[in-house]
């Protein structure tokens, strides 16, 4: 049996090297007695539109796919609070948190899938040409978001959001087009925008969540040792994402701090208070559009995950 | 027959057109952003969101006139070198299988806008609500099947493609 | 059955639909979805592929800057801008033996930057520089070769419709594209001015020396037709000097060359009807051809074709450079028999794996096959710049037109050539300006 599993993302990119690959070796690995095989088909070579990975799935044209639920507006809204600021950390925080309150039922809107697997991002930062010592500075920047949640929180930052592709964001910060991009320290390292956008301001911004679904009907085809099988395949991937991804943006923020040319600001209790206050507003309606309680589980989940 | 074929490439022309007409307008908001954005340093407030809501009808309208204009890029060498009747034939047949395709993008183009409205998409900066765009497209597709159904009768019955006059 | 073989025959289906008449977009969703059911044990989700790329194309703001670019070519037409171009070019060069032709390729350059396709390039400029030449004395062969030559640069220089398929397809920059194509296009036009100079200094007879412009006429011509030269600045320059993304290049040159038509007073409503519908009754047809070739690759895909003809052309042992020549021959053959971009939609999927594993530069691959697949539309037996000017001169043989084309041809394939082995040439300005990739 040979499933097909989509990933938008190009071939050569370190989470197809360091993750899926990875995975994919090991189940095809312990699977082989069941007769069960995955095909990676990364660089969107089956179905390039990120935005329609997880209908495709859903169709029966991959089995398996890899989505961002904040693609899709409106679409996940229990999603919505990972890329809220002042939450999550760190990839570690983030993919565990993910994870676990997947796992513990609490997350609702992949109900028709079977999740394989669910892991974030590093936090967002903002990276800008000028620095920004403080929040204030950020009245009138314009920022590359992606996606909803991140245009909401920058507008109530007081900044301009502005779409566009991850790779066109160093060179229109290096144009002047706009001021700098809100990503976490390891997209910034590897689009370029570091090198254009030298000061880092580490707010804790939110983090992006990704999951890999896989077609509930396939899945209830399969011999239970391979349900088993997926059953630890969140865990192996959360667990390459935070020993792969986490150190990289340790390492890109060291360098940061060590280079005269980087400035790298952490703001201060009061400051995060009143980006807090800020956002209020913003973490208000997503709570408003979740399920109810889920943000305090959420928060709840965090102060555990920080004490293990 | 004829008449009304020439009716309906009344109706699909405009449909087009008004299309294109909106196109221009994406141009010309997109020409104002630039200036705005040059000027006070902030872009307009979700211009992109329009932009790229309007594209998707702006596309889709375009999509009932070009079939019935039959002017799909094919190879006909074929039918050239065959006798006239076969030729047809050659031409019912490219019809017949551009109206099923027609057919079956605009059965699922339906589904994917049921969809964006049960789900509740939105777009990023307005927060609107995707799916009345979507509804609109899905509209000028289901007019591509009689369209194209149009072009097959009329290789059926051999008629050349109307001349177009703007 | 292996996917392999399936796929192979759905490839056979996909080319016998193409032979039944089936438009090229149509043959290749149909054949394409049929095949990836096949090879998946269910027709039901390949169907579905239908919906997923008919929504991925329409709402695709990376394509739509096509039917923007046809709407800027449609208003420049209307509005008379190419004629513009023409006479500026022709007051500074028309004087020399061979001058009308010279300017005939300076206008289609010039008209190459605010339009992006070869055809409108080619027909406009029938209308505007043939007649000119006619009068003048010139042969027939060189007038319409040098048109039909010269149209085939409205596709090569940005904007460039294919240019911007290809980077869709195939996941690349638009704007790296673009701008990795410049320097190739000023060695086009180059290879096509000094073809017609020795053309014209083995047999002068081809053309006449015409009178000295005056210095005037080149203000006149400046001040008449100085806004089709600031378009040209400012589409494509704001595209160089990042002072714009390609959408809003795209945009500002679409409705600036409305601006200009209407000013002008050359949009009648009739004008203005006809510049709308033209771009009407074009963005379908190429959105159909990318809808039908995405589907497609999904059956291409999951058939494993790609990797075996990677696998079985690297176990020859070949060079990567034999496999570079080895296409441009293909796609040489392909674009004398194929509508242009179709032949190029059909073969991304196997061509662009291949060029990959060897390790070739995918924007350098980019411009090659433009280019390669543009000299397709002036070769026999199909070229599409020589039939649409066929059509507009019926009184004109076919065969004077293709002996006219046939020297730039010989100059073409000498500019492939040079790319090939020196591909810096594309990636130079790349480089330089540190674009994304
Ligand atoms: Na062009
Ligand atoms: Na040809």
């Amino acid at each position: 049996r040979d499933l097909a599993f989509a990933v938008f993302v190009p071939a050569a990119s370190p989470s197809v090297q360091s993750i899926y690959q990875p995975w994919v070796d090991w189940f095809n690995a312990e699977a082989a007695a069941d007769d069960v095989e995955i095909t990676l088909y990364a660089g969107g070579t089956l179905g390039r539109n990120p935005l329609a990975q997880a209908q495709m799935v859903a169709d029966g044209v991959a089995d398996l796919a890899l989505t961002v639920p904040s693609y899709t507006p409106g679409v996940f809204p229990d999603f919505d609070m990972f890329e809220l600021p002042g939450f999550a950390n760190n990839t570690r925080e983030g993919s565990l948190a993910a994870l676990e309150l997947h796992q513990e039922g609490l997350l609702h809107g992949y109900e028709n899938y079977y999740v394989a697997a669910m892991y974030t991002s590093g936090a967002y930062m903002i990276h800008t040409r000028e620095p920004i010592e403080s929040v204030s500075n950020l009245n009138g920047t314009r920022l590359r978001v992606a996606g909803q949640i991140q245009t909401a929180v920058v507008e109530a930052l007081g900044g301009v959001p502005q779409n566009m592709s991850a790779g066109e964001m160093a060179e229109n910060i290096d144009r002047g087009l706009i001021d700098g991009a809100m990503t976490d320290a390891s997209v910034a390292r590897t689009f370029r925008v570091a090198d254009v956008a030298p000061n880092h301001y580490d707010a804790n911004l939110g983090v992006l969540v990704f999951t890999i679904v896989m077609n509930r009907g396939v899945y209830d085809s399969l011999p239970d040792r391979v349900k088993d099988l997926l059953a630890q395949s969140g865990q192996f991937i959360a667990d390459r994402q935070i020993e792969s991804y986490g150190p990289a943006i340790e390492t890109n923020m060291q360098a940061w701090e060590a280079d005269a040319a980087h400035t790298l600001v952490i703001p201060t209790d009061a400051e995060r208070a009143e980006i807090a206050a800020r956002v209020q507003p913003v973490i208000d309606q997503v709570a408003a559009a979740a399920t109810p309680g889920l943000i305090e589980a959420y928060e709840a989940k965090l102060e555990d995950i920080r004490s293990r | 027959m004829q008449r009304i074929e020439r009716h309906f490439l009344f109706l699909t022309r405009a449909a087009a057109i008004l299309g294109v007409f909106f196109l221009l307008l994406v141009a010309g908001l997109s020409v104002v952003d630039i200036l705005v954005r040059e000027a006070t340093g902030r872009p307009i407030r979700g211009a992109a969101d329009i932009a790229s809501l309007l594209t998707i009808i702006i596309i889709a309208a375009c999509f009932p006139a070009g079939l019935l204009e039959r002017r799909q890029i094919k190879v006909t060498f074929l039918g050239a070198m065959m006798p006239p009747m076969v030729n047809r034939a050659l031409e019912v047949f490219g019809a017949l299988m551009t109206a099923l395709m027609f057919l079956a993008i605009a059965y699922y183009v339906t589904l994917h806008a049921q969809r964006v409205s049960a789900s509740a998409e939105y777009s990023m900066v307005l927060n609107m609500p995707i799916a009345p765009w979507w509804w609109v497209a899905t509209a000028c597709f289901w007019l591509c099947v009689p369209a194209q159904f149009f072009v097959t009768v009329a290789e059926i019955l051999g008629h050349p493609a109307q001349e177009h006059e703007a | 059955m292996e996917p392999y073989t399936i796929g192979l025959i759905g490839m056979g289906v996909m080319l016998l639909l193409i032979l039944l008449h089936v438009p090229i977009g149509v043959a290749m969703g149909v054949a394409g979805v049929a095949t990836f059911g096949m090879i998946r044990g269910n027709l039901t989700p390949a169907l579905t592929l239908f919906g997923v790329e008919t929504v991925s194309k329409v709402g695709s703001s990376e394509l739509a800057v096509i039917p923007l670019f046809l709407l800027m070519g449609s208003f420049a037409t209307v509005g008379g801008l190419s004629a513009d171009l023409y006479r500026i070019a022709y007051a500074l060069i028309g004087h020399i033996r061979g001058g009308l032709a010279v300017a005939t390729i300076g206008g289609c350059a010039g008209f190459g930057a605010i339009c992006g396709s070869s055809v409108a390039t080619a027909s406009t400029m029938t209308r505007i520089a043939l007649p000119e030449m006619m009068k003048r004395n010139y042969s027939e062969r060189l007038a319409t070769g040098s048109i039909a030559a010269g149209g085939t640069l409205g596709m090569l220089i940005p904007p460039s419709i294919i240019l911007v398929l290809y980077g869709v397809l195939t996941e690349q920059f638009v704007k790296t594209l673009f701008v990795a194509a410049l320097i190739p296009a000023v060695l086009a036009v180059a290879l096509h001015v000094i073809t017609i100079l020795i053309l014209v200094r083995r047999n002068p007879d081809l053309a006449s020396t015409g009178e000295r412009q005056p210095w005037s006429e080149l203000g006149r011509a400046l001040r008449s037709g100085w806004t089709a030269v600031a378009l040209m600045i400012v589409v494509t320059g704001g595209i160089y000097a990042g002072i714009f993304s390609v959408n809003e290049s795209a945009a500002v040159g679409a409705f600036l060359a409305f601006l200009i038509a209407l000013f002008r007073g050359r949009l009648t409503l009739k004008g203005f009807w006809s510049a709308l519908q033209e771009t009407a009754a074009t963005t379908p047809m190429i959105y159909l051809m990318t809808i039908g070739a995405s589907i497609f690759t999904y059956a291409v895909t999951i058939s494993g074709l790609p990797e075996m003809l990677v696998d079985g052309i690297r176990d020859t042992g070949l060079p990567g450079i034999w496999v570079v020549v080895l296409l441009m021959i293909m796609y040489l053959i392909l674009g004398s028999i194929f509508e242009t971009i179709s032949s190029m939609v059909i073969t991304i999927p196997f061509v662009f794996p291949l060029i990959l594993s060897y390790g070739y530069d995918p924007i350098w691959w980019g411009v090659l096959t433009v280019m390669v697949i543009e000299i397709g539309m002036i070769t026999p037996p199909i070229g599409m710049n020589v039939f649409v000017m066929k059509a507009m001169l019926p009184k004109t043989k076919l065969s004077t037109i293709y002996a006219g084309v046939a020297p730039f041809i010989v100059a073409d394939i000498l500019r492939l050539a040079i790319l090939v082995a020196f591909p810096a040439l594309s990636l130079f300005l790349v480089n330089m300006f540190n674009l994304p990739r």
